[in-house]
């Protein structure tokens, strides 16, 4: 079952088309990693999916329920931050978290609850305007969840925070996750949504590029095999001989792009029914970035 | 969760009056009649009048028209920065965006804010009231050659008072319109001024009825005159209201998309 999902989502703005046909599917449960590069369109898909633009909304559904008819409904079911922490600078901490306990309920411990959660217990007397920028993006973080929300959305969550900080709400989301809370975060900070996302949507120039798993993702990409073999010229003969593509080569080594584990495979095979010899062979690492920047480049050309 | 008109209210009320120097604001005027009747007593006590002979109310021709050179010109002046100080409060951080994707209804956030602002506003004319009545009353028991134990003044004021709090009511429409359109508090505040200035030229015109601000000056003019009655002015300071009420919640509404 999905806890978001939205049917062919179009933004335009003046001549700009800022999102066209974006099909999300945040399954319930999962972390939703939401990617793009600056001006993709992320943060725009957010404030729709919260209802902050002026579009019709009946594409949207959260929870099953229509942005459209439901949106009082989906916004207490909802946490969110937008963009940059919100909160009433002229309050102090806990003040800003009983402005929202008059209107969800809760009371004192809720209050001190999510003031442990977010490491802010210390600070709940100070001012907000008061706070460094990543105890105001902790502040955010606590008044999005204060509700105890079933659904999250963080658009760029980890802004601001040191790496004790990152590490801290990393823990927190998996906590919150455990919890069975669907959490959508956007960020540019790759490696985290790594290390974080279960499923990862990729958005350039308004167009969903790709949506599915980590794992999807990661199986679908091409790697790159870097051999150093005795006799170069002869391996990369064999090799386009059997249908392999040749990335580099120079005098001593070779660059071979393989597809799943499979190609990989035969390709070792070939070598070694060929009785070739090698000196060295290795898989770089395929990690996010470089997927993102694979995905991004090719909706470019 | 209470999508509630009262916890719109409550939470409203709980927010702007943390932000105490916008209320503290609103008492201004209280202090000012003090500080008045605090001069007059000071003036009388160096100059010695004697026995007045009765045909000056000290109420009116002493006390209340000091009191309203002021009011008519500082409590339009105070109402705008007021109204711009809770507009202004969701303006700092966006926080436009925290309001909007809270579980109560629009409509309902909307009357809250416009609730607050109607009673805060009542609250200080209320205060006022009663700090000009308890003035005159003190300067009567320690100044009785000046005669204000001599007139009931009660009802007369309380109707002035009125009159006033409909023209600011009718003001603090308009000022929340432009605080709503305008972020930048230079526009709202300064408008009002130029309103207030120009209403106060024209207040002779027939068409100055037409102007809320006129209502701020007829005021001061009530007061030399005893006049109680609702007029055209105070009928259409009313109208005001509705009319610009309905064009502040078309720009709060629109405020979600910015």
């Amino acid at each position: 079952m999905a806890s978001i999902v939205t049917h062919k989502l179009n933004c335009r703005r003046g001549r700009n088309q800022i999102l066209k046909d974006i099909s999300l599917s945040v399954p319930k449960g999962s972390i939703y990693g939401y990617l793009g590069r600056n001006g993709a369109g992320k943060s725009t898909t957010i404030k729709l999916l919260l209802g902050l633009l002026k579009e019709k909304g009946d594409n949207i559904f959260i929870q099953n329920l229509s942005l459209k008819n439901d949106s009082t409904k989906i916004h207490f079911i909802t946490g969110s931050l937008i963009e940059s922490p919100c909160f009433y600078t002229r309050l102090t901490v806990s003040e800003n978290l009983k402005y929202l306990d008059i209107i969800y309920g809760g009371g004192k411990k809720r209050i001190a609850e999510v003031l442990e959660l977010v490491d802010l217990e210390q600070q709940r007397n100070k001012r907000a305007s008061a706070l460094s920028m990543g105890m105001k993006q902790r502040l955010g973080i606590a008044i999005a969840i204060y509700h105890d929300p079933e659904i999250l959305i963080l658009d760029e969550p980890l802004n601001g925070l040191d790496p004790q900080g990152i590490f801290e709400m990393r823990k927190l989301f998996k906590n919150l996750n455990e919890r069975g809370k669907t959490i959508f975060l956007s960020s540019h900070i790759l490696g985290e949504l790594d290390k974080t996302a279960t499923h990862i949507g990729i958005i350039d120039k308004g167009h969903m590029v790709f949506q599915g798993t980590k794992n999807e993702l990661l199986e679908g990409v091409r790697r790159t095999i870097h051999i150093t073999p005795g006799r170069p010229e002869r391996v990369v003969e064999l090799l386009i001989e059997n249908g392999f593509s040749i990335a580099e080569k120079d005098e001593k080594s070779i660059t071979v792009v393989v597809g799943k584990d499979r190609e990989f495979n035969a390709m070792v095979q070939v070598l070694v029914h060929n009785d070739v010899e090698i000196h060295d062979i290795s898989s770089r690492t395929v990690d996010l970035e470089q997927i993102f920047m694979n995905l991004i480049s090719k909706n470019d050309e | 969760m209470s999508d509630t008109f009262r916890a719109a209210y409550a939470s409203e009320f709980y927010k702007l009056s943390k932000n105490k120097e916008i209320v503290v604001l609103l008492l201004i005027p209280v202090a000012l009649t003090i500080f008045v009747a605090g001069y007059l007593y000071y003036d009388v006590s160096q100059n010695p009048v004697g026995e007045i002979d009765g045909s000056i109310n000290p109420w009116q021709g002493m006390f209340g028209k000091d009191v309203f050179q002021f009011f008519y010109l500082l409590y339009p002046i105070l109402v705008a920065i007021f109204v711009h100080a809770c507009c202004d409060i969701e303006y700092k951080n966006n926080n436009y965006k925290v309001l909007f994707t809270l579980p109560i209804s629009k409509h309902k956030i909307f009357i809250a804010k416009v609730l607050f602002i109607f009673i805060t506003v009542l609250l200080s004319v209320s205060l006022s009231y009663f700090a000009f009545l308890l003035c005159g009353y003190l300067l009567g028991v320690v100044l009785p050659e000046i005669g204000f134990q001599n007139y009931d003044f009660r009802s007369v004021s309380f109707f002035v008072f009125l009159k006033l709090y409909v023209a600011l009511a009718a003001i603090s429409s308009i000022q929340l319109c432009l605080s709503l359109q305008f972020k930048n508090f230079i526009y709202p505040i300064g408008l009002g001024m130029f309103l207030l200035v120009f209403s106060t030229i024209v207040w002779q015109k027939d068409f100055s009825d037409f102007i809320p601000y006129t209502g701020s000056f007829k005021s001061y003019l009530n007061m030399l005159s005893e006049n109680t009655r609702f007029e055209r002015l105070d009928y259409l300071n009313l109208c005001s209201v509705l009319v610009f009420l309905v064009g502040s919640f078309y720009l709060f509404k629109r405020k979600i998309y910015d």
